[in-house]
């Protein structure tokens, strides 16, 4: 992490969990090996500067066959753009990665069945959202802060661990959740809200993603010097901002 | 929306409209100045954030801006998770939250109608 050249008080926290997730990011996961998980990063950051990405933001729909072009760099010269090409993630993927990264109030769940149909296993799935989503908001808080986002570690060699979790329902989702008792608690919100649920049919999809979630933001009560109704509203306009129902 | 929630633990009626609409006052404090951190980020202008930063800082103090940004951060990238998993509101602020949704315009966001709305067509560029 590049905390270190700020002069804002990063708390430790969040430096801690940053660099705990690039090491496992950095690690074969349940389904994709370190390399991969690394490459899925890199694709994150090349989909910033990607032309098809900035002509399907600007179209009326982004699932126009007239967008169905490769995903290249604005400039040929972007070296993030090519060193992920080398990793050959699945097409599939890789516009997987970049539709999440740039565009993704417009996800649907034809597309989502679309991207099923190429051959990627929900658990595949819900690993590449679990690695992109954690890297974006690594990334994210390091641009907000006005610094360049975190050199990537080298892969550690390793096979995936491919152990399925049967401990799951469908609950109305695109993807099958975890059972979880759905009653309200004091927050209004279930003990284990549907958020948190989306990811869980690979568990260790949850965990990297939300123990660095988790010094951003809890529900539960958090070290914060703005009040919980300032955080609310920030929370609420970003939402709004993606377009995000949830 | 939460806010609705933690305005009524902090005695406050805020108007939730105005987070949709993106003008107006809700009632937060510093909102504005919230509301512009929010949707810099958001738009990946850097450079203007750096001037907001500067703005920012003696108003929320060092620490309440990087808290800002922190939750700016993982609210970026908590919505893409909903967004591709399609999850349902949590049952229990269906209910609760049905009329506020309304009011706010978030139901159009509601991910049963995104297929439809975003269906493949040829005529796609404006």
């Amino acid at each position: 992490m590049n905390y270190q050249n700020t002069r804002y008080p990063v708390r430790e926290r969040i430096r801690t969990t940053h660099s705990e997730a690039w090491d496992r990011i950095s690690r074969a996961g349940t389904w994709w090996s370190g390399t991969d998980r690394i490459a899925m990063v890199k694709e994150a950051r090349a989909a910033l500067n990607c032309d098809l990405c900035r002509r399907r933001k600007a179209a009326l729909s982004p699932y126009s066959d007239a967008l169905a072009s490769a995903h290249t760099p604005i400039s040929p010269d972007n070296p993030a753009a090519s060193e992920s090409r080398a990793a050959e993630l699945p097409e599939s993927v890789i516009d997987m990665i970049h539709r999440i990264s740039t565009d993704p109030g417009r996800l649907t769940r034809a597309w989502f069945e679309s991207v099923m149909a190429s051959g990627i296993s929900m658990p595949e799935y819900i690993e590449v959202l679990s690695v992109v989503t954690t890297s974006i908001m690594i990334d994210t808080l390091h641009r907000t802060l006005g610094l360049e986002p975190a050199s990537l570690p080298a892969a550690v060699a390793g096979e995936p661990t491919r152990k399925e979790n049967d401990d799951v329902i469908d609950g109305g989702a695109w993807v099958p959740l975890m059972p979880a008792d759905l009653g309200a608690t004091e927050t209004g919100m279930p003990s284990v809200p549907n958020i948190v649920r989306a990811m869980s049919l690979v568990p260790d999809a949850v965990k990297l993603y939300f123990d660095v979630e988790r010094a951003h933001y809890t529900v539960a009560p958090i070290a914060m010097a703005i009040s919980r109704d300032q955080m609310e509203f920030v929370a609420a306009r970003v939402s709004a901002l993606n377009q995000c129902f949830y | 929306m939460l806010l609705r929630e933690s305005g009524k633990k902090s005695g406050n009626d805020y108007a939730l409209d105005v987070i949709t609409a993106g003008t107006g006052n809700s009632g937060v404090a510093h909102e504005d100045l919230l509301r512009q951190l929010a949707e810099t980020a958001v738009a990946g202008d850097w450079q203007k954030l750096t001037s907001l930063r500067d703005v920012a800082e003696p108003i929320l103090g060092a620490q309440g801006l990087v808290d800002v940004l922190a939750i700016i951060a993982g609210f970026y990238s908590i919505t893409r998770i909903a967004d591709s998993t399609g999850i349902p509101l949590d049952e229990p602020t269906r209910e609760t939250t049905r009329e506020m949704r309304s009011t706010t315009h978030i139901d159009d966001f509601r991910y049963d109608l995104k297929s439809e709305k975003y269906r493949k067509r040829d005529e796609s560029t404006d």
